[in-house]
């Protein structure tokens, strides 16, 4: 079958299907959103539960429908009778499960880092499994029309039949020609990266609308051009592109330096998928940090569009509004929990919304048309540095409630660090500054209609950002020692006031997030390989199940996980979680048990980094930072530092110190077992130690900066 | 029956009735394999995912870490060893030879300090299955 002629089948089949939507309209039946890639129909907003259509039964989206509200009204399974919930079927997966399900049909739609899965609702056997030529997003699918959408890391979109799993199209939206990929697996040079990162890669799950697949690319980071991309649902084919960055000349351009291109710097990095409204024609994403990301003395500005929330056209890609989260980022400040739609207020004063988290814990709400904030906004003054042209002042929702805290509490830290605050710049004057650079980013937010609350989840987790005079270098890790908690809060949807808030051992970032149900329950995964059900309206824990796996690692602690979703099949509620490898689906009743617990993850943080195993003339630099320790990679002068951090000797084996610095510096065991004595600038001392174990050192004139030998 | 085949396994496990296995702690590669991995991480791994460091990224795990050791704790290296080769490098799973992805799996180990030995890791499941992940000996 020809490209042409596969479009005009599908053209073909939509019409059939907007005759048999019309005509259910005609006749009455109640629709609440009906998401198609090929149409969109008006829909009965807060529809009774009573009217339920085929769409609120199930979770037709990863964020459960086209506005992430992750809120469902199925409510058979409700805070009277949540403690007989069990496990009903459980899949195995062949590699952890990250993604969001989707259930379309009676049947559940995800993806592992290997494959996509076509699982039966009701017994989670296996349909099919498409194992693509990358890795899935780590987002998940979008299933419309009878077609499941995913992104890859290799920057490719793929359309797969929903029935069989066979691939339809496959499109591109990377930033090299798609055939230049191929390049990588056969370079062996170090010095010749086989993976050009400018290319991109998929993260986020599409956003089927209006006949379009649109979806973002990441890798800003690493230098890529991020963009928002839609395909034509249809063959697949590019149809528009929105550039993050904008061209030289265009609106927003004049946010940077003049010198400057913009694009060339990579950043804006679109993390996780939209919320569409088919009605007004909008999809809504939010970008990430600015690059370099600590870098903020190459450019100047506020540096369009980074750290926004972005409306764009449908049909065009073209900009309706934008509001700038964080101006001139300089705070990793990745808009990176999915947006949510929803109406602000009751009745005929309500007004079309949309919601967006930044990752300090400030909740933020814009009419979805305009962009107007429904919650005003105030500047408030921040910390300054002239080195980083910080902006002057940065935008807060006025009365509202932050979640997690502000600034890093001091139990969290190891002796010796700072507490960093957010929107406090960081420079390399300042080693020592342990920061909550996100309370809350990627778990996604639940709204429940019923009670207007929001549901947010997060915690803190104290980063250790270094950089160095470089502006393109930064080191980025947790200070050995730190520890780290979980939040879930509910926040008024009115005024972002918090109504109630809970606390967990683990950090929440990047976990599960929370959905909500008519049922009045709130469920999330907790750090430790259970799922949790509360009461939504108190926080109250209802239930609890031991899936016997542990999550992540998302960030470099192992609290990640794959959200939730519910559905009903055959008159019976599910509620369906990934955790690990494992799909659990739950019902009343269900006969499946708890599994053995998992070890208990760790609450603080240990080394990271490479263990290097020293030879008779390699030594351990003092005052030296190398943060690439690749072939001819620069090293710096840094007072509290280590290279390498982490060394193995054998027993008896001497090591040396080497001071690189402009002071005086004594090494010591942290359990007293050895010390160097004071090591002159340019001098060193060598020691050797004769009892195997892990040391600890640190110099005396630094001492929160530690370093590790291994002995053996 | 599902119960009395899962009580089975755990009786097996517990009284240590499967062959006599190896741990990570027991010289299971050798530095010229690690040198060889390092070689291929630095190609394939490290650019802009898991970093030179292993430090990893945002989205991606720190390879040489306490919480990695931990993550893996009560596993094999096989088990390490699949997913490697199934979703690595995401831009193109499975597509390095299999003796790559052993000499891969051999330099994580000896990032994590672990001490090498003479005999090198096989690019074969059945063998790496029988090679543990442990703690850290004290």
């Amino acid at each position: 079958v020809t490209a042409a002629r596969r479009s005009q089948v599908e053209r073909t089949s939509w019409h059939a299907r907007v005759a048999t939507f019309v005509g259910a309209a005609v006749l009455g039946h109640l629709l609440v959103t009906v998401v198609l890639c090929g149409l969109w129909l008006p829909h009965a907003a807060q529809a009774a539960d009573s009217a339920r259509s085929e769409a609120s039964r199930e979770w037709p989206t990863v964020g459960g429908d086209t506005g992430n509200s992750r809120y469902s009204p199925l409510a058979q399974i409700n805070t009277t009778n949540v403690r007989r919930l069990a496990g009903a079927w459980v899949h195995e997966a062949d590699a952890r499960v990250r993604s969001a399900p989707v259930v379309v049909g009676g049947v559940v739609y995800l993806s592992d880092a290997t494959a996509v899965y076509a699982l039966d609702a009701k017994n989670g056997a296996q349909r099919w499994k498409h194992i693509p030529a990358a890795s899935p997003a780590r987002g998940g699918v979008a299933v419309s029309d009878g077609r499941v959408y995913v992104g890859l890391a290799n920057a490719h979109v793929v359309a797969l039949d929903a029935r069989t799993g066979d691939p339809i199209w496959t499109g591109y939206i990377g930033n090299i020609p798609a055939e230049q990929l191929h390049l990588q697996g056969i370079a062996l040079d170090p010095q010749v990266p086989p993976i050009d990162v400018k290319a991109g890669f998929i993260s986020g799950t599409p956003s089927c609308v209006n006949g379009k697949v649109i979806v973002g690319l990441s890798g800003g980071d690493a230098g890529s051009r991020s963009k928002i991309a839609a395909l034509d649902a249809a063959t697949g084919k590019l149809m528009w592109e929105f550039w993050v960055a904008p061209n030289p000349g265009e609106p927003g351009s004049d946010t940077w330096p003049d010198d400057v291109d913009p694009g060339s710097l990579g950043g804006g990095a679109v993390w996780t998928h939209g919320a569409a409204d088919p009605q007004l024609g909008l999809v809504y994403f939010g970008t990430g940090n600015a690059s370099p990301v600590l870098g903020g003395e190459v450019r100047p500005g506020d540096n369009l569009y980074m750290a926004s929330l972005v409306a764009l056209d449908v049909a065009t890609g073209k900009l309706r509004w934008h509001y700038q989260l964080a101006r001139h980022d300089l705070w990793e400040m990745d808009i990176a929990t999915p947006p949510i739609l929803y109406d602000f207020g009751k009745g005929r004063a309500a007004r079309k919304a949309v919601a967006i988290m930044r990752p300090d814990g400030f909740l933020f709400a814009f009419d979805r048309a305009t962009g107007e904030p429904l919650i005003p906004i105030e500047e408030r003054k921040v910390p300054q540095d002239v080195r980083m042209h910080t902006a002057p002042t940065q935008p807060f929702p006025a009365g509202a409630e932050q979640f997690g805290p502000n600034c890093a509490e001091r139990e969290l830290l190891p002796a010796g660090f700072e507490p960093g605050c957010h929107f406090e710049p960081l420079f390399y004057d300042r080693q020592n500054v342990g920061s909550v650079f996100t309370n809350t980013r990627q778990a996604p937010m639940s709204f429940d209609p019923r009670t207007g609350l929001f549901y947010v989840v997060g915690g803190a987790s104290p980063w250790w950002y270094r950089r160095v005079a470089n502006p393109y270098i930064l080191l980025v890790s947790h200070p050995p020692g730190a520890k780290e908690y979980g939040l879930v809060a509910a926040i008024d949807g009115r005024t972002h006031r918090i109504v109630w808030q809970k606390r967990s051992p683990w950090s929440l970032i990047g976990s599960s997030g929370a959905m909500t149900t008519a049922g009045g329950l709130l469920f999330r995964s907790e750090g430790d390989g259970r799922f949790l059900a509360f009461d939504s309206r108190t926080g109250e824990q209802l239930w609890s199940f031991q899936t016997g796996s542990l999550n992540g690692p998302i960030v470099l602690s192992l609290t990640g996980g794959a959200p939730s979703a519910t559905y009903e099949v055959e008159g019976e509620q599910y509620i369906l979680v990934p955790v690990g490898k494992s799909v659990w689906a739950f019902k009343l009743g269900g006969m499946l048990h708890e599994r053995p617990a998992p070890p208990t993850p760790p609450t603080e943080f240990g080394f990271q980094g490479i263990v290097e195993a020293l030879g008779p003339d390699d030594e351990i630099g003092i005052a030296m930072l190398q943060p690439t320790r690749a072939p001819g990679a620069l090293h710096y002068v840094d007072e509290a530092s280590f290279t390498p951090v982490r060394a193995q000797i054998g027993v008896g084996q001497p090591v040396r110190f080497m001071n690189y610095g402009t002071a005086t510096h004594t090494i010591v065991s942290s359990d007293g077992a050895w010390t160097t004595g004071p090591i002159a600038p340019g001098n060193s001392a060598t020691i050797t130690i004769s009892k195997p174990g892990k040391y600890t050192f640190a110099a005396t004139e630094f001492p929160w900066s530690k370093g590790q030998l291994v002995v053996q | 029956v599902v119960l009395a085949v899962v009580a089975t396994g755990w009786s097996l496990s517990t009284y240590g009735q499967e062959p006599a296995g190896k741990t990570i702690n027991d010289k299971v590669f050798s530095l010229a394999q690690a040198a060889r991995g390092k070689k291929a991480y630095r190609a394939h791994c490290a650019n802009g995912c898991h970093l030179v460091e292993m430090t990893g990224l945002e989205r991606t795990p720190a390879l040489a870490s306490d919480a990695f050791m931990l993550r893996w704790n009560g596993q094999t290296l096989a088990d390490l060893y699949l997913r490697m080769q199934m979703t690595m490098p995401q831009t193109a799973p499975r597509s390095l030879p299999d003796q790559m992805y052993a000499d891969i799996l051999a330099y994580v180990l000896s990032a994590n300090g672990l001490p090498a030995g003479d005999a090198e890791l096989a690019p074969d499941p059945a063998v790496l299955k029988t090679i543990k992940f442990v703690p850290p000996p004290q």
